[in-house]
């Protein structure tokens, strides 16, 4: 893979990460809006939204990459997805990204980990619904009913963000292997690099 | 994995195992409540004044139709059935008007868009969507509380 020169380096970022985190930021919005399956489960576009955030974070592989990624995905949902949320459903795109970022050093910064993005991935899509509740009730809506079928959500959430995160994972893997990924931190570092390390 | 990792993973797998537990408390509780309170319902009004409000149990003694809306089925009472049980004869537009918790919780629909196919199907959470085969999906109205109709 080659390696961008330093003068196209900004905040850490070569313009291959800052390309993979706009485009993944894109994909998420695209895939919540067009990759609708009508199975009438809470939470299933955790599914893709997930594997595309564990992809992104993982192809980058710095830290701070999924937070960028919600923070573009949240803009653009901002602008395109508002809903009845308005811009405040900016704050369900960028909380799993963060999320993303702060679980993944913890558990070993190994995003093609099928464990550690199974689990990162259905914490990232719980807090999605977290995020959707306190929404809810900064809009002033009753709690009753932002709780009706809150269990059975939390459920699906869980599932469906686990699988998303374990799809991403062997996706992420593929990608490291044809080298187009970034590469797994090393065995002696937990953590993946920080924005800053590259420039 | 190192012991520092695995404790994370732990922690976290617990933290999620109580945050789902919390969800279900927090779930049956809105459940109770709603019960207290007489359940969820849904009105008829007419210029402002309430012609009839269904309950669950109401709107579920009415005939059930059976749609599909993005090859999925719907199944429920015909809102012109729900109309004519709660009184109407005529009316231009009936406004869809619900919590719009997740959706914009106003759907406005001219008589010539309601048919039969046009329902009010009940979700696992208990609440009334209005969906047909006609009604574009980002349009329907989750969590109806109110039809309007004018």
């Amino acid at each position: 893979m080659s390696t961008p020169r330093s003068s196209s380096v900004v905040w850490g970022l070569s313009l291959r990460d800052r390309l993979v985190i706009a485009l993944v930021g894109a994909l998420i919005v695209a895939a919540k809006f067009y990759l609708r399956i009508p199975i009438r489960v809470p939470g299933h576009s955790g599914l893709f939204w997930m594997a595309l955030l564990i992809i992104g974070t993982g192809a980058v592989g710095k830290r701070g990459a999924g937070t960028l990624i919600g923070l573009v995905s949240a803009v653009l949902a901002s602008i395109f997805l508002p809903g009845s949320e308005g811009p405040l459903v900016g704050i369900k795109y960028f909380v799993p990204g963060l999320l993303t970022d702060v679980l993944t050093p913890l558990l070993g910064g190994r995003l093609d980990s099928p464990l550690t993005a199974t689990v990162v991935g259905a914490a990232a899509n719980m807090s999605k619904l977290a995020a959707s509740y306190l929404i809810g009730r900064a809009m002033g809506i009753s709690a009753g009913y932002l709780a009706l079928g809150l269990g059975v959500s939390a459920v699906t959430h869980l599932v469906f963000g686990g699988l998303g995160g374990l799809a991403g994972s062997l996706v992420l893997g593929r990608l490291r292997r044809a080298g187009v990924a970034a590469p797994a931190p090393s065995a002696g570092s937990a953590v993946p690099a920080r924005l800053e390390d590259a420039s | 994995m190192t012991r520092k990792q695995f404790i994370a993973l732990t922690v976290t797998v617990a933290a999620l195992a109580a945050a789902v537990t919390a969800a279900w408390a927090v779930d049956a509780n809105a459940r109770k409540e709603q019960a207290a309170s007489g359940g969820y319902r849904i009105e008829v009004t007419d210029g402002g004044s309430v012609l009839r409000s269904f309950t669950s149990a109401e709107l579920a003694k009415l005939p059930k139709r059976r749609v599909a809306m993005q090859g999925q089925p719907q199944e429920g009472p015909s809102v012109l059935s729900v109309l004519k049980a709660a009184g109407v004869k005529r009316f231009n537009t009936v406004t869809v008007v619900g919590q719009g918790v997740r959706d914009d919780g106003r759907l406005v629909l001219k008589r010539a868009a309601i048919d039969e196919d046009v329902l009010l199907d009940f979700a696992v959470r208990g609440t009334a969507k209005v969906c047909g085969p006609d009604i574009a999906w980002e349009d329907r109205v989750r969590d109806v509380e109110r039809l309007e109709v004018r």
